[in-house]
C-alpha cells in the first residue's frame, strides 16, 4: 500500500520535474512509465502534443474509456468533447483512508497550478469549489464505496486539457443501486451526512458523470471548463457551475 | 489541526484550524460533544478564522451541533470565515439556520459574545 503511494508520489514529482525542464523527452518519465502509460511519448514534454505518442492508445483507461461507460473514445463522450489538446495527466492510487482526501485535493490543485501557468483564468473561489468537488467524490468513495475500509484502493486520474480539467475518482466498492436517486440533494445515508456531496459536485463542476452498479464500484467523472485566454471560445465568466441556494 | 475552546457569557467559543474534511470531522465531533456536554453554556460560536477549507464532512459536524444546541434553547454562530469558506456555508443553506458573519466585517468580540471591535482574533483569513 505504502509502496503504491510512494510510486504514485514519485511519478508525480518526476513528471513535474520533467515538465519544469526545457522540453525533455518523455524517455525520462521512468516512474510514469511504470504505470504502463506514455512510455513512448516522444514529444509529450515538448508542448503537450500527444499526436506523436505511439503507445498512448494502449492506455486502457483512456482510449477504451473503460471507466467512462460505453464511450469508445474519451473525446467523443457526451459533454467531454472539444476540450483542446491534452497537456498533462496524472494518476494516483491511494489507500481509502481519510487522511488521503487532502492528498487527492493536492494533486488536483497542483494540476490546476500548471493550468494557470498555461493560461487558465481561475478565481480563488473556483479553485476552492473544485477542491470541494474532489473532496466529496473521494469522501464518497471512502465512506460509501468502501465503508471506511482503509485496505481498499481509491483510483484517481486527472487530465489537464487546453480548455478543461477532468477529474475521475473510482472505487471498486459496493456501488450504488439507484444513481439518479443518490444524486438528489435530499438523499442521505446518515444523520450527519448532509446529502450535499453530489449537489456540490454538480454545482461546482460543469459536467458530472456517475457510473455505478451494485457490487461493481462507482466511477465519478467531473469536468470543469477553464478557457485559456487565447482560446477562440474566449473567456466566459459564467463558466462556473450553476449555483444552488 | 488543533481545536480550541473557551467559554464566555453563556457561549462556548470553538475554534478549529486547517482543512476541515472527513479526516478531522470525527475527532472534531467527539471533542465538540464532550465540550458541550461539560459546559452549561447555552450558545455555540464557531471561530473559523483559521479554517482554510471545508467540505460536507465538516458541514455535517456543524449541522449536528446546531441541532444539539437548538434542543437546549441556544443559538449557533459562525465567525471569521474566509470568503471561500463563507461561500460554501451559504451555498449549503446554513445562513437560514444560523448567523454567519460575512467576511471582512469586524470580528465579533468573544468577551461580549456580540458584535464588537476587532480583537486578538481580528485577522480575516482571506488567504488561499
Amino acid at each position: 500500500m505504502i509502496e503504491t503511494l510512494n510510486n504514485a508520489a514519485s511519478a508525480m514529482s518526476g513528471a513535474a520535474d520533467n515538465f519544469a525542464e526545457n522540453g525533455e523527452k518523455c524517455a525520462n518519465f521512468t516512474d510514469f512509465a511504470n504505470g504502463g502509460e506514455l512510455e513512448n511519448c516522444k514529444d509529450f514534454a515538448n508542448g503537450g502534443e500527444l499526436e506523436n505518442c505511439k503507445d498512448f492508445g494502449n492506455c486502457g483507461d483512456f482510449e477504451n474509456c473503460k471507466n467512462l461507460g460505453n464511450c469508445k473514445d474519451f473525446e467523443k463522450c457526451e459533454g467531454f468533447a472539444n476540450l483542446g489538446e491534452l497537456l498533462n495527466t496524472a494518476r494516483l492510487d491511494f489507500a481509502a483512508c481519510p487522511v488521503n482526501v487532502s492528498l487527492a485535493r493536492s494533486l488536483v490543485a497542483s494540476m490546476i497550478a500548471g493550468g494557470i501557468a498555461g493560461g487558465w483564468d481561475i478565481t480563488v473561489s473556483m479553485l476552492d469549489e473544485i477542491k470541494v468537488a474532489v473532496s466529496e467524490a473521494v469522501s464518497n468513495a471512502i465512506i460509501h464505496g468502501y465503508g471506511n475500509d482503509a485496505t481498499k484502493t481509491v483510483r484517481m486520474q486527472v487530465w489537464q486539457y487546453r480548455t478543461a480539467l477532468v477529474v475521475q475518482v473510482r472505487d471498486d466498492g459496493v456501488g450504488i443501486e439507484d444513481v439518479h436517486r443518490a444524486m438528489q440533494p435530499d438523499f442521505t445515508t446518515g444523520v450527519e451526512h448532509l446529502g450535499l456531496g453530489f449537489a456540490f459536485m454538480s454545482s461546482f463542476m460543469d459536467k458530472l458523470r456517475v457510473e455505478s452498479a451494485p457490487g461493481e464500484g462507482t466511477t465519478v467523472t467531473m469536468l470543469k471548463t477553464l478557457y485559456a485566454d487565447d482560446s477562440d471560445c474566449g473567456s466566459d465568466s459564467s463558466a462556473g457551475g450553476a449555483e444552488i441556494e | 489541526m488543533s481545536f480550541c475552546f473557551e467559554i464566555h457569557n453563556n457561549t462556548v467559543w470553538a475554534a478549529i484550524d486547517g482543512e476541515v474534511d472527513m479526516n478531522v470531522a470525527a475527532r472534531w465531533r467527539e471533542v465538540l460533544d464532550k465540550e458541550l456536554a461539560a459546559s452549561m453554556a447555552r450558545n455555540l460560536t464557531f471561530d473559523f478564522s483559521e479554517v482554510r477549507f471545508i467540505d460536507s464532512s465538516g458541514l455535517g459536524v456543524v449541522l449536528g451541533r446546531y441541532k444539539r444546541v437548538l434542543t437546549r434553547g441556544g443559538k449557533v454562530r459562525i465567525v471569521g470565515a474566509n470568503p471561500q469558506v463563507y461561500r460554501i456555508l451559504c451555498l449549503s443553506g446554513f445562513g437560514k439556520l444560523m448567523e454567519i458573519e460575512p467576511p471582512g466585517e469586524p470580528k465579533a468580540d468573544k468577551q461580549s459574545g456580540g458584535n464588537g471591535n476587532a480583537g486578538e482574533f481580528g485577522k480575516i483569513g482571506g488567504k488561499l
